[in-house]
């Protein structure tokens, strides 16, 4: 049967179905989380108190931070497919570097060897963002078909599980010394 | 037997469910269909007597003791989530509830 032709009744309902089992009503407790919870803002740039300013570009120059902002791609790989996703990092990675769009910085895939795989996957692509604009630049730079940059980063993310239900999840961070929370 | 005050149902007839939300104490909770009829089914403020003896019919067609205290024990876990108040008339299993108000 169609949705749009189920009764809003529960009783025409019941009738429809033509049997009837135990009546349960169960509590609902909703956890409302917000994804939102920092600004998302350029550490480096106006508005920024400079003593935040100044911390985020020690840390970069000194490689305490990896970079103003990141991007993490988490995601999983069939494991029919990791021998060669493997095979197509270790002949691609140098490329996918080398030809990122400007204040984008391709900072590694990496397998998480111990921790929980459950919600996340197995894989992490970190993305560094050398400032705001970087963020457009990436997604211009991927959407660039005719670009080499873009046909790498398709097959990278070819090799992601996109059956229903796998474990995806995308972040975009900043420094904690420059996060406020709203 | 009526709805609690403030009640708001929110039917979800593509899972056979309902989602109730109940303003005192407040408190979201999801019927099944079997208790999603009986709400609408002892509804007293909603003249509906064919729905309560289809109700009733379905019930017995399924096996159901339909004796008042069986009725009580399953119209319970309405009132134990304060879905439903007043008292489910006895009179309703054996005969036609809107023969017993013209009486």
């Amino acid at each position: 049967m169609k949705d749009e032709e189920k009764p809003a009744s529960g009783l025409e309902r019941l009738r429809q179905r033509g049997r009837a089992g135990a009546p349960e009503v169960d509590s609902i407790d909703p956890e409302v989380r917000s994804g939102v919870t920092f600004m998302l803002r350029d550490p480096r740039r106006r508005g920024v108190p400079a003593a935040e300013q100044e911390a985020v570009g020690e840390g970069i120059e000194k490689k305490t931070l990896i970079d103003a902002m990141l991007i993490e791609w988490s995601y999983d790989v069939p494991y029919d497919k990791t021998k060669a996703f493997r095979r197509w990092l270790l002949d691609n990675e140098r490329d996918l570097a080398k030809l990122c769009p400007p204040h984008v910085s391709y900072r590694g895939t990496y397998a998480v060897a111990s921790g929980s795989l459950v919600q996340v996957g197995r894989y992490r692509t970190i993305w560094g963002l050398a400032e705001l604009s970087g963020l457009s630049n990436l997604s211009a730079g991927v959407a660039d078909e005719k670009s080499a940059f873009a046909r790498l980063v398709s097959e990278l993310n070819g090799f992601r599980d996109r059956e229903r239900g796998a474990p995806e999840f995308d972040a975009i961070m900043i420094p904690a010394v420059s996060a406020h929370r709203f | 037997m009526r709805l609690s005050e403030g009640l708001r149902l929110r039917p979800l007839p593509e899972l056979d469910a309902c989602l109730a939300y109940r303003r005192e104490p407040p408190a979201l909770l999801r019927l099944n269909l079997e208790a999603w009829a009986l709400l609408e089914a002892v509804d007293e403020t909603v003249e509906a007597p064919d729905q309560q003896r289809d109700l009733l019919a379905l019930l017995a067609e399924s096996g159901w003791d339909l004796s008042p205290d069986a009725l009580s024990a399953l119209l319970a876990p309405l009132a134990a989530r304060g879905l439903v108040t007043g008292a489910w008339p006895p009179h309703a299993a054996t005969s036609h509830p809107h023969d017993q108000r013209k009486g």
